[in-house]
């Protein structure tokens, strides 16, 4: 569980990682904790920045912002 | 059969579902497409008589939580909470359950009486998923209809459910979530409050509801108590400031949490997945949303689509290309077979023959029914293929998965417009014409997102337009280069002034709406089902003629009239109409951008019928076909000439557009304020340019 926090915009490809924190705005923060991104979910990376971010999570594929995939900060796990 | 009982059932769901493919298997062509009343967002409504009931089915917008963040949400609770209904259908997306539950969580906080369809069946077999339906239907304590919804499958067995439940054969009892007990007890103060004051029936929810939305301080349940109530509204975000304080955070995270952990207690343990492989389609998103090459992936998809679309109405610009590559004769027959061609024919023909029939009544009358009531209605048809078509295109494109992926990768560009990437749909879709393009604001998530891109619509140089500058051009610049620097730069300036406009609306009408984030769902790619793309096109073309299509005809009457009458009473020279006592009253005003003769100036008032009216009336005013001939008896120079296109560019769009941005917005403001914007830039541009023009010595 050492793994460092960092942005989900700056984790490679591939990766498997688990939210920690939203740090947005409170519309934003809802919006995305609503869609299933909550600390302690589990999520794919499938595609980084540049351009949109590509995640995976409970089994839906959604693109973020770079600037939203900034504010959500993940460890990697896998 | 005798109708026993008209029974109502709302339809609830997350975006991509299966929503719209349920909906139209339900009703078939028993639907009635509308807007919810003062909003921007499509209602659709519809029928379907079973077991001696008439079932009518309303469709809620689909939403991933019932959180008024937007105006679907807003809408899709405030009819949960306030209609009269007698089931809920919520359908669900069985690859994707935990998801899709949440809102069945919030919908179960509203109202018992649900039925969830578990669509999808098939692609959660696909993604290696085996759901345990009946345990889930123990489970949940609600019937559970398995279903394929794009091959009708599980439609009977859910009209039966409804009918069960209708007649209370079965009693659905969802699950309540239990909050920690902070939060259950924060709930009871201000379920207090909220009784004390009698906030619940001023704002006609349930209190014990409504204490869950303040505690999640939802905007607009605290905003109407805020306007209601002052004292309680401080009073309540006092307690809620201490309820935070006690947590460690805010309560909405804190609820929101709770909510998805039942889910997982819930979910895990009936679903059981094996591992499969990414399929190629799945591959493919990396190149459709790779910074450079997804625009232009994006950009030639659409241009394909265009291309086609307006081939098949107007021929153009396949004809062009013909005739280019040496085919003139191919090129004017697909003119002449193209859609508006035959439209135009017919209608033309219709004109013709009645104009015949009626030789011995008053000439007025004539004209009435040839030029003003057959023309009018000939506009309003002519848009109609059009406006079918492009719902086609637009309903395949969506249903395939593609225009997600186009609107995550052309997020950015509309950024500073506070705009989603959504909104280059409708955008783009202007320049072939801006009548749909302001249609397909509604798409948009937001109310300001869609207001924005329907006030900016009009600047996008459509095919019309197009039309006239080609007429202009070719006639009075006579090399290939400066022809093609005339028009791009109409292009150019007419899409700057579109970006800068719509930057400086974000920032002043919507400047308290924060710019738009991209969070956006991209469904797996897959087949159109053609049901939907043709639903969807129909339903669009219904909409347009019976919406816009009533004051596009009556404005084209008006114009008729003031084409054919004068001070002398009617007329058939249009030079002694009022529309042209009009044009020379307003010559020595518009002198200063060069439109120095009358005629000019009524061809612009005419161009706001339609705008390749311009090009009709200078030939008819001037009496000579040619356009060069009559420009040159008008006495046109090239800067007049230039001016006279950016004027025709960019003044007021044309009559059916300002229709569609009525009977969108529903609001004389934005309509008045795209028509004085638009007139305004347009004369003071084209007087700059003239008035410099002139001075540099051109
Ligand atoms: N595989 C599969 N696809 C479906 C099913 N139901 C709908 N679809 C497809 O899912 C896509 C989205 O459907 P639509 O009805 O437009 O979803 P809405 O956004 O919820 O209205 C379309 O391409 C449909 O053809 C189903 O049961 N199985």
């Amino acid at each position: 569980m050492g793994a460092p926090v960092i942005p989900l915009a700056a984790v490679p490809p591939g990766r498997e990682v688990i939210a920690v924190a939203i740090r947005a705005g409170r519309g934003l923060t809802l919006r995305l904790m609503e869609m299933g991104i909550l600390p302690g979910t589990r999520m794919r990376v499938l595609k980084p920045p540049p351009g949109p971010v590509v995640i995976e999570v409970r089994g839906a594929r959604l693109a973020l912002g770079w600037g939203v995939a900034q504010k959500i900060l993940v460890q990697v796990v896998a | 059969m005798k109708v026993k009982r008209e029974i109502v059932v709302a339809i609830a769901g997350q975006p991509n579902v299966g929503k719209s493919t349920l909906f139209n298997r339900l009703t078939g062509a028993h639907q009635h497409v509308g807007n919810w009343p003062g909003k921007t967002v499509e209602r659709k409504e519809g029928y379907r008589d079973f077991a001696g009931y008439r079932i009518r089915f309303i469709d809620l917008p689909g939403t991933y939580s019932l959180s008024a963040l937007g105006v679907e949400e807003q809408i899709a609770r405030d009819f949960l909470a306030k209609e009269k209904y007698d089931v809920v259908v919520n359908i669900v997306d069985a690859s994707n359950l935990e998801r899709n539950l949440y809102l069945t969580l919030q919908i179960a906080e509203l109202t018992p009486r649900v039925i969830i369809a578990l669509n999808m069946m098939d692609l959660a077999e696909q993604k290696g998923l085996r759901i345990n339906v009946e345990k889930l239907r123990r489970r949940l304590g609600v019937p559970i209809v398995p279903m394929i919804a794009v091959k009708g499958k599980g439609i009977e067995e859910l009209l039966r459910t409804i009918i069960d439940v209708v007649e209370n054969r079965i009693e659905p009892q969802l699950p309540h979530i239990t909050y920690s007990p902070e939060l259950e007890q924060a709930v009871d103060e201000i379920e207090n409050i909220i009784r004390h004051r009698n906030l619940h029936r001023q704002l006609g929810y349930h209190p014990h509801w409504l204490a869950h939305k303040v505690l999640e301080e939802d905007f607009f349940v605290l905003q109407s108590i805020e306007e209601k109530d002052p004292d309680a509204y401080s009073t309540l975000t006092t307690l809620i400031e201490q309820i935070g304080k006690r947590l460690g955070g805010p309560p909405s995270v804190a609820m929101v949490q709770a909510r998805y952990k039942l889910l997982r207690e819930i979910c895990a343990p009936l679903i059981e997945k094996r591992p499969v492989k990414p399929t190629l389609w799945e591959r493919f998103d990396a190149l459709a949303l790779h910074p450079v090459v997804g625009p232009f992936f994006t950009l030639f998809i659409m241009l394909a689509f265009f291309v086609a679309v307006f081939s098949i109405n107007t021929g153009f610009p396949l004809n062009y290309f013909l005739e280019w590559l040496g085919y003139p004769d191919i090129a004017v027959t697909l003119e002449s077979y193209s859609l508006s061609g035959l439209l135009g024919e017919a209608f033309s023909s219709l004109a013709e023959s009645m104009r015949i029939a009626l030789a011995d009544v008053p000439l007025w009358v004539q004209g009435l029914i040839c030029d003003g009531i057959i023309a009018g209605v000939g506009a309003v048809v002519s848009f109609a293929p059009l406006i079918f078509l492009i719902g086609l295109g637009i309903g395949a494109l969506e249903d395939s998965g593609f225009l997600a992926r186009a609107a995550a990768v052309m997020h950015r560009p509309l950024k500073p417009l506070k705009i989603a990437g959504k909104g280059f749909i409708p955008l783009l879709l202007g320049f072939g014409c801006n009548v749909p393009s302001v249609m397909m604001c509604r798409g948009l998530y937001r109310e300001c997102e869609r207001r924005n891109c329907a006030l900016i619509a009009g600047l996008v140089p459509c095919q019309a337009r197009l039309a006239v500058i080609l007429a202009i051009v070719t006639a009075i610049f006579s090399t290939p280069l400066a022809q093609i620097a005339v028009i791009t730069s109409l292009y150019v300036v007419a899409l700057l002034l579109l970006w800068v406009i719509g930057v400086l609306f974000a920032h002043t009408l919507f400047r308290r709406e924060p710019s738009a984030q991209l969070v956006i769902e991209l469904p797996p790619y897959r087949a159109p089902f053609v049901g939907n793309v043709l639903m969807y096109g129909w339903n669009l073309t219904k909409h347009f003629l019976k919406k816009a299509g009533t004051i596009i005809f009556l404005l084209a009457i008006l114009m008729w009239f003031s084409l054919s009458y004068g001070p002398a009473g009617f007329t058939e020279d249009p030079s002694l109409s009022y529309a042209a006592l009009l044009g020379h009253a307003l010559t020595p005003f518009t002198r200063v951008f060069g439109a120095s003769h009358w005629v000019l100036v009524l061809a612009l008032i005419t161009g706001f019928i339609a705008k390749e009216a311009v090009i009709e009336t200078v030939a008819l005013a001037a009496g000579t076909p040619s356009i060069s001939e009559a420009l040159g008896k008008l006495g046109v120079t090239p800067l007049q000439a230039y001016s006279l296109l950016l004027v025709v560019t960019i003044y007021i769009p044309c009559l059916a557009t300002i229709a569609t941005i009525w009977s969108e917005t529903r609001s004389w403001r934005y309509v008045l304020l795209t028509i004085l914007y638009m007139t305004g830039i347009a004369l003071l541009l084209a007087t700059l340019v003239y008035q410099l023009g002139a001075w540099l010595g051109f």
